[in-house]
């Protein structure tokens, strides 16, 4: 059981670790900016770093973990010099910290294949070896100018030492974020105290030699629990399983066992702890009723044990040998020593009757508030689960179509029967809407790690860059944060690479010294946009064309190519405008990934951009992969779904608004537009009823702006479709994105409008 | 849900692997053998997923004339690939005794239309003898060997060779 315990803490660790690191990253960053624009260290951010990297080392220590908490030590004391205002962070510092997280980056991956972070020690050495330089840099006497920054610093030097007494001192900006952390720690912290209490109890049952390491296992819970509560700045739970944990450890080191009056006592403790967190989930500071009290419990108890360890013996035996007490003395105050806490701290005069009920009445009220909150918590769950759950949803989508429209009731007046399928389906699709909701998570993290992306490059490049992010909270499937990582790396690093010019370039162009990238993510219709601008010099359509023409990647006419096919060239595989293959770009591989990550995910790129003013790329996704409302229309014998997105209208043409061309294409006229018509019976060889426009249906589509006319015979309605890929073996197949399955068990294919569109080149009519 | 729907697949996959560990021994020089016109052919047992009837064929466009489209098998959307057609004979009508196996190559099950299922076969390693080296004919390509028994010849199909056309569903597969 322990071993599978140690693994389940390692990776917790890591996973946790994980997003530790990518907290700090754009912290670092921002401190640096702060420190470069006002001369002062952000005494905030560094702090919540410093917390960071604190409880990092810590939980590595605990779990063994030597290299990366040494390394994590080391940027902690160099952190804390700047903390204490001993130094001025100047870039080289963020650089070596930002390389110490990649380090420790190494080491949660090995830790993550070996359970241990054994390795890379030389390199390991000579970061810290770097590390300690810098530190010791600083220790050296000061120069004037550092000393004005310790001067600076100093006069708001008082901000930590408040920071630990006031937990709101967390900067109300903050508070945002500050929320789900909480959250989330409430939720850890219930699961550690709930675990520690398990392993408490059995610990009474537990034999000797296993012992030892079921206390250890409190004591690392303990341990993080109180790493937590630091880093968020809870002083009091802070300070009260500080005590436990140090007392804990004595235990440790003593090799003393723990008796089952001490079990009580750290039973107490953490109810205790309990309560402090149920205060912190119903919006307080995590205040204990009592602390003090329990905190003198523990001392009590470290008193007794030091004089426990003192002799080897226990204290009643020891009163005993002396003749202090009685045997029977000694067996009622063993006897009273396993009362109730209350009763005991009642005779100690502590506290009278009425105030231990308050408590006790508070202490379950609150237990009960705690049982509820954790309901809302959030739980891990494997994605597959999760996958599974999306696919019996689709299933059960399908099977409904399958019984509510069945053939055999075709033709019945089923008034009940109509009631309860609308019930059904509402239901259903509620069902589908959480069942997706699941899956769902914030841009939040993607975005942030594009934070250090920027710097680097900035860095690199020499280029002063300015990143916004604008909509990181918008909420995406979890596929999709995967998918458009690589992409969005690549798309800006091309901006501050390509796009930014160099500071006295835009100072010369009369443009802000510091160039801007932003990175915006909303929902728009059923997609997700995310779009990446910066305000460079733009791309350079002759440039472009040259280079694509050198590469033979054009099959056109240069001249006649529009502005957007022209830049879509900047996606081709091998296609860069760089002259030189730099560190940073220049293979021409980086946007080739973006648009096959985002064509993965059925979505779209586009390019806007404006020679001088700057380029914006458009990612357009749709927000789910697995289901779609669709048309679906028939032509002959088959039925084919129309995603009903692209949709923008359909009709009955009349006559006279077609017009055939010399070469046979037919054209619709719509009020001031000419669109192609596609007769879909003809690319699929299919016999249809109609023969003539007149008599069927025209289905406009649009995509890219670009709009085609689909014929049909007839349109048969609407509904949700569920998407099913089609096999690989058939993934040539033009025209067609996938497929569904109906009510009646049969197939329907699914019209990809954007190559359908591109294949017969859209309205190359239409006025717009 | 394409992604999804290959990670289903994948868990099929596993399940199959397990069964085919267990049954290594059992499974091996043992062939499903059917018909194509007056010829028998065998493919490996273990390749084959299940046999079910001639179904509604959903034709999918751009394909190959002898991919004749996709079925829906129990909800999942398959691939068909009309064997005769395949070999360039002519195409025959569908009747009740036409069947699709279902084989799994690649991690991808597809259906081979056949015109009529015989029986599970062993066929001893000593009675394979290779294709015929006469006509370098691309077909042969997709032959794994020449299996005898009693007085039957059995065209053994080499599934995977079978299955890719100038390499480019192989290809396309190995992308998946």
């Amino acid at each position: 059981m322990f071993k599978g315990m140690e693994q389940e803490f390692l990776r917790v660790f890591v996973s946790e670790s994980r997003e530790f690191i990518e907290e700090v990253e754009p912290q670092l960053i921002t401190i640096h900016e702060n420190a470069e624009k006002t001369g002062q260290i952000d005494l905030d951010t560094i702090n919540s770093v410093f917390r960071l990297f604190h409880s990092l080392k810590g939980s590595a220590a605990s779990l063994g973990l030597n290299n990366i908490a040494t390394l994590t030590h080391k940027a902690e004391a160099m952190l804390d010099m700047f903390r204490v205002g001993k130094a001025m962070i100047r870039i080289e510092h963020i650089d070596i910290l930002m390389r110490a997280l990649d380090m420790s980056r190494d080491y949660l991956d090995l830790v993550e294949a070996n359970q241990s972070d054994c390795g890379n020690e030389a390199q390991k050495d000579a970061l810290e070896g770097e590390l300690d330089y810098f530190i010791q840099q600083v220790s050296e006497p000061e120069t004037q100018a550092k000393a004005k920054a310790r001067a600076k610093a100093k006069s708001k030097n008082k901000l930590p030492k408040l920071e630990k007494t006031l937990p709101q001192s967390l900067s109300p900006k903050d508070d945002d974020k500050i929320k789900p952390l909480v959250e989330q720690f409430v939720v850890e912290a219930i699961e550690i105290l709930d675990n520690s209490e398990a392993v408490l109890i059995e610990l009474e049952k537990a034999t000797e030699e296993s012992r030892e390491q079921l206390i250890r296992e409190v004591f690392r819970g303990i341990h993080s629990f109180k790493g937590n509560c630091g880093f968020l700045g809870f002083v009091n739970l802070e300070s009260l399983s500080h005590k436990t944990e140090t007392i804990l450890d004595d235990f440790l080191n003593n090799g003393q066992s723990l008796a089952p009056e001490h079990v009580m006592t750290f039973l107490i403790i953490i109810d205790s702890l309990r309560q402090g967190v149920s205060d912190l989930a119903a919006g307080g500071v995590g205040n204990i009723e009592g602390q003090a009290m329990f905190e003198d419990l523990l001392d009590q108890m470290k008193i007794g044990l030091i004089a426990e360890y003192d002799d080897h013996k226990k204290i009643g035996e020891i009163l005993l040998e002396e003749g202090t007490i009685t045997d029977e003395q000694l067996e009622q105050a063993l006897i009273k020593q396993q009362a109730a806490l209350g009763e005991v701290l009642i005779d100690m005069g502590a506290v009278d009757n009425s105030a231990i009920d308050r408590a006790l009445k508070k202490q379950s009220e609150q237990s009960s508030a705690a049982g509820k909150q954790s309901k809302k918590a959030d739980i891990r769950v494997d994605t597959q689960k999760l996958d599974k759950l999306i696919n019996l949803v689709g299933e059960l989508l399908i099977a409904e179509t399958m019984v509510t429209r069945n053939s055999d009731l075709k033709d019945l007046v089923l008034e009940n029967f109509e009631k309860a399928v609308h019930h059904l389906r509402r239901i259903t699709s509620e069902l589908q809407d959480v069942a997706m909701s699941v899956r769902m998570i914030p841009l939040t993290m993607t975005f942030q790690k594009l934070v250090r992306v920027v710097h680097d490059i900035g860095r690199k490049s020499s280029k002063k860059v300015k990143l916004n992010l604008v909509g990181e909270e918008t909420e995406v499937d979890k596929t999709m944060t995967e998918q458009i990582a690589d992409p969005l790396v690549h798309m800006v690093r091309n901006a501050v690479d390509h796009g930014i010019e160099s500071p006295e370039e835009r100072l010369k162009l009369g443009k802000p010294e510091i160039g801007s990238v932003t990175i915006e993510a909303r929902y728009e219709g059923g997609e997700v946009w995310i779009i990446v601008s910066d305000d460079g010099k733009g791309l350079n359509r002759e440039m472009i064309l040259e280079k694509a023409e050198k590469k033979g990647l054009l099959n056109k006419d240069p001249a006649s190519m529009s502005d957007e096919e022209t830049f879509n060239l900047i996606f081709e595989p091998g296609f860069s405008t760089a002259d030189t293959v730099s560190e940073v770009s220049g293979r021409g591989v980086g946007m080739d990934v973006v648009k096959r990550n985002i064509e993965n995910l059925k979505g779209r790129t586009t390019v806007k951009s404006k020679s001088g003013y700057g380029t914006s790329i458009y990612l357009q996704i749709p927000l789910t992969l697995a289901i779609i409302d669709g048309m679906l229309v028939r032509v002959g014998d088959s039925r084919y779904t129309i995603p009903l997105l692209s949709i923008r209208e359909s009709l009955r043409p009349l006559p006279e608004s077609i017009t055939r061309s010399p070469s046979g294409e037919e054209i619709l006229r719509i009020r001031e537009d000419l669109i192609s018509v596609i007769r879909l019976h003809n690319i699929h060889n299919k016999k249809p009823q109609f023969d003539k426009l007149t008599e069927g249906i025209l289905v406009v589509v649009e995509e890219h702006g670009r709009r085609i006319a689909i014929f049909v015979d007839e349109i048969l309605g609407q509904q949700q479709t569920v998407i099913k890929g089609l096999s690989s073996f058939l993934s040539i197949s033009e025209g067609i994105s996938g497929c569904t399955i109906l009510g009646d068990g049969a197939i329907s294919l699914i019209l990809d409008i954007g190559s359908l569109i591109a294949k017969t080149g859209g309205n190359a009519y239409s006025h717009y | 849900m394409s992604t999804m729907n290959k990670q289903s697949g994948v868990n099929d996959d596993d399940d199959d692997d397990l069964y085919d560990d267990d049954n290594e021994d059992t499974q091996e020089g043992k062939y499903l053998s059917f018909r194509i016109g007056d010829e028998i052919y065998g493919i490996k047992i273990c390749h084959v997923t299940e046999i079910v009837g001639i179904q509604k064929i959903t034709e999918v466009p751009d394909m190959p004339a002898y991919v004749k489209g996709v079925i829906n098998l129990r909800g999942n959307v398959i691939p068909v690939v009309d064997v005769r057609l395949r070999f360039n004979m002519k195409a025959r009508e569908y009747d009740d005794r036409t069947c699709v196996i279902v084989v799994n190559v690649k991690d991808s099950p597809i259906g081979l239309v056949v015109d009529k299922v015989n029986e599970v076969i062993s066929i001893q390693p000593t009675m394979i003898s290779p294709p015929p080296s006469v006509s370098q004919s691309e077909i042969n390509r997709y032959i794994q060997g020449i299996g005898r028994v009693d007085q039957d010849i059995i065209i053994l199909l080499a599934i995977e060779e079978f299955l890719s056309v100038n390499n480019f569903v192989l290809n396309s597969l190995k992308q998946a």
